[in-house]
């Protein structure tokens, strides 16, 4: 068994490395953010986001490494982030992967990002599968059926923005700082959810995908109406502005568990430290009697352990890559007979 | 000495074993950006070709640019990744003096140039000397206009911005600029390995955790951030 997993994941504005043994025991897990970088920007600047992964690859892999108390001869296996992310960023951490892979003489496997956001429960809880999985995060909103440790079936996905980009435009155009969703939470605690209606898309059809810049249109408009909004009012725009987003995801999570007869539901992803998000799951799903779980903020934001835990059980299955492996951006590749990869 | 050698600043890539001045073997491909998929597959093709375990490889020379940003970076993040899990010293190499070394003996000016897009070049001026370089200018980023007008003999125009600006070049310059055949205007691997090998035997390498590509351009990004602030 390959016991060892060393996990890199490069995908956005986190370098990250982890050492998981077993895969789930966290010999260590470091993520060096790049926050400050892209924060006088608004939002991550892919170029810079690309030549910090450079700089910061192997400082924290050293330390991933140093802080397992292991060396690199005693690595059994390397598990990448092969997308969906920014194709520039992703190359980073693949070559480094590779690189290294080889080096050893140890197998690599690429692991999709979003499922690893989902495997990263299986580092703290003893999950019971199958379970419905949302991962919401600044680029992602997808909702899966996971029937086992490596089998994920993508029910829906977000349309447009993802709830974490409604969260950072919404902070923008409210003057906020960034990351928005932070400032938007704080703010909402003394704001009144019910102030002020923001429309909850596709909430009364049957699709498990979602919409979210229809939410930040309106109050692009409701802004319009009634700018310069006081202390208070800003409150109550964030509370309510966030209310629609949350009860969005909520109750197209529990639609989907009920519809598949499901108990256990796995939140996760940047967004999944919102509070009142939290809050109002662990309501709802109480109240269905389906159990919530939700991995700590530190696995829930990105890292590499949950790169490493998913990398671990695809390696069980016999998964491997070659060394020609390549990242995706948006949806993983497929290959279908006569067309070669295609994206689905 | 065995050297590995990591060319991949331009859409053209390459990759070389060197034993000290013996080039060995070399593989060059001209497909486009392909370099993430393609560069680990090829090195290890070619240590197997050559009979070389990884572990005999002794140092890796790597071109770090300027050129194309993501390409670049491919090169530079497996030489690091190489190095470190390897053990071995790394020393990153100008692409423009890569190019230039395709004219050792030339009896002109050799200007490397390669196509930054956006109507600029990255350029450097060496001179030859008894088969080895002697560097006239940094690496730098200009518009083709400014590049013509320091250009005073007869000189050597090599690489992709060549093929970008010959016209310009040719009408500006007339007799003094002269042009190579089309196979010499890529950066080489080999010679990569050839200037990498000559610091590595000095001891001059680069600390594998610090090595980045040289861009010589910043992020559009930034560039538009500064023009917003000079408006203000």
């Amino acid at each position: 068994m390959l016991s060892l997993i060393l996990g890199i994941e490069s995908s956005c504005d986190e370098t990250a490395a982890a050492v998981i043994k077993e895969g789930r025991t966290v010999l260590s897990s470091i993520v060096s953010s790049q926050i400050e970088v892209h924060r006088e920007y608004g939002g991550v600047v892919p170029e810079l986001a690309s030549r910090k992964h450079v700089e910061k690859i192997l400082p924290v892999l050293r330390e991933a490494l140093t802080k397992a108390g292991v060396t690199l001869s005693d690595i059994d296996g390397i598990a990448v982030t092969q997308g969906p992310g920014l194709i520039g960023c992703l190359m980073v951490g693949i070559s480094t992967a590779k690189a290294v892979s080889f080096s050893l003489g140890a197998p690599l496997v690429g692991v999709d990002h979003l499922e690893a956001h989902l495997a990263a429960s299986y580092l703290e809880y003893d999950i019971s599968f199958p379970f419905v999985g949302l991962v919401v995060s600044g680029g992602h909103t997808s909702l899966y059926l996971v029937k086992n440790h490596t089998e994920f079936e993508l029910l829906g996905k977000t349309r447009d923005d993802a709830a974490g980009e409604a969260f950072d435009k919404a902070a923008k155009l409210l003057g906020l700082g960034y990351p928005g969703g932070v400032e938007i939470d704080r703010l909402s605690r003394e704001g009144d959810a019910r102030a002020i209606h923001f429309p909850r898309p596709f909430n009364t059809t049957d699709s498990f995908d979602f919409s979210f810049s229809g939410i930040k249109t309106a109050l692009v408009y409701y802004l319009k109406k009634n700018p310069n909004p006081n202390q208070q009012q800003l409150k109550d725009i964030c509370a309510s502005y966030q209310e629609a987003i949350v009860e969005t995801l909520v109750q197209k999570t529990l639609r989907a568990a009920t519809s598949h007869n499901i108990k256990t539901v796995v939140i996760a992803g940047g967004v999944a430290c919102n509070s009142r998000l939290r809050e109002l799951a662990r309501e709802r799903f109480e109240q269905e009697g389906i159990s919530l779980l939700i991995p700590s903020p530190r696995y829930c934001t990105d890292n590499a352990a949950m790169i490493g835990a998913l990398g671990f059980y695809r390696f069980q299955k016999g998964e491997r890559s070659e060394l020609n492996l390549n990242p995706y951006s948006t949806s993983r590749p497929r290959y279908i007979r006569g067309r070669g990869l295609v994206s689905h | 000495m065995w050297v590995l050698g990591i060319e991949t600043s331009t859409y053209a890539g390459s990759v070389a074993l060197i034993e000290d001045e013996r080039v060995v073997g070399e593989v060059f491909i001209n497909l486009g950006p392909s370099h993430s998929e393609k560069l680990l597959p090829i090195i290890e093709w070619l240590l197997r070709e050559v009979g070389l375990n990884k572990e005999d490889v002794e140092g890796i020379a790597v071109s770090v640019g300027p050129g194309s940003f993501t390409s670049v970076r491919v090169g530079v993040a497996t030489a690091k990744g190489l190095a470190f899990s390897l053990g071995v010293p790394v020393v990153g190499v100008s692409s423009l003096e890569v190019l230039a070394l395709n004219f050792p003996f030339a009896p002109f000016v050799i200007c490397s140039i390669i196509d930054a897009r956006k109507g600029e070049v990255f350029m450097a001026l060496f001179r030859s000397l008894n088969g080895s370089l002697e560097r006239i200018s940094e690496d730098t980023l200009v518009r083709p206009e400014q590049l013509i007008s320091i250009i005073r003999e007869k000189t050597v125009f090599v690489g992709d911005g060549t093929l970008s600006y010959r016209e310009l070049l040719k009408d500006s310059l007339g007799e003094l600029a002269l042009f190579s055949t089309p196979s010499l205007n890529f950066p080489r691997a080999s010679n990569c390995a050839l200037i990498g090998i000559e610091r590595l035997k000095k001891g001059q390498k680069d600390d594998v955790f610090s090595l980045a590509p040289k861009y010589l351009r910043k992020s559009d990004a930034e560039i538009l951030k500064e023009k917003r602030g000079e408006i203000q």
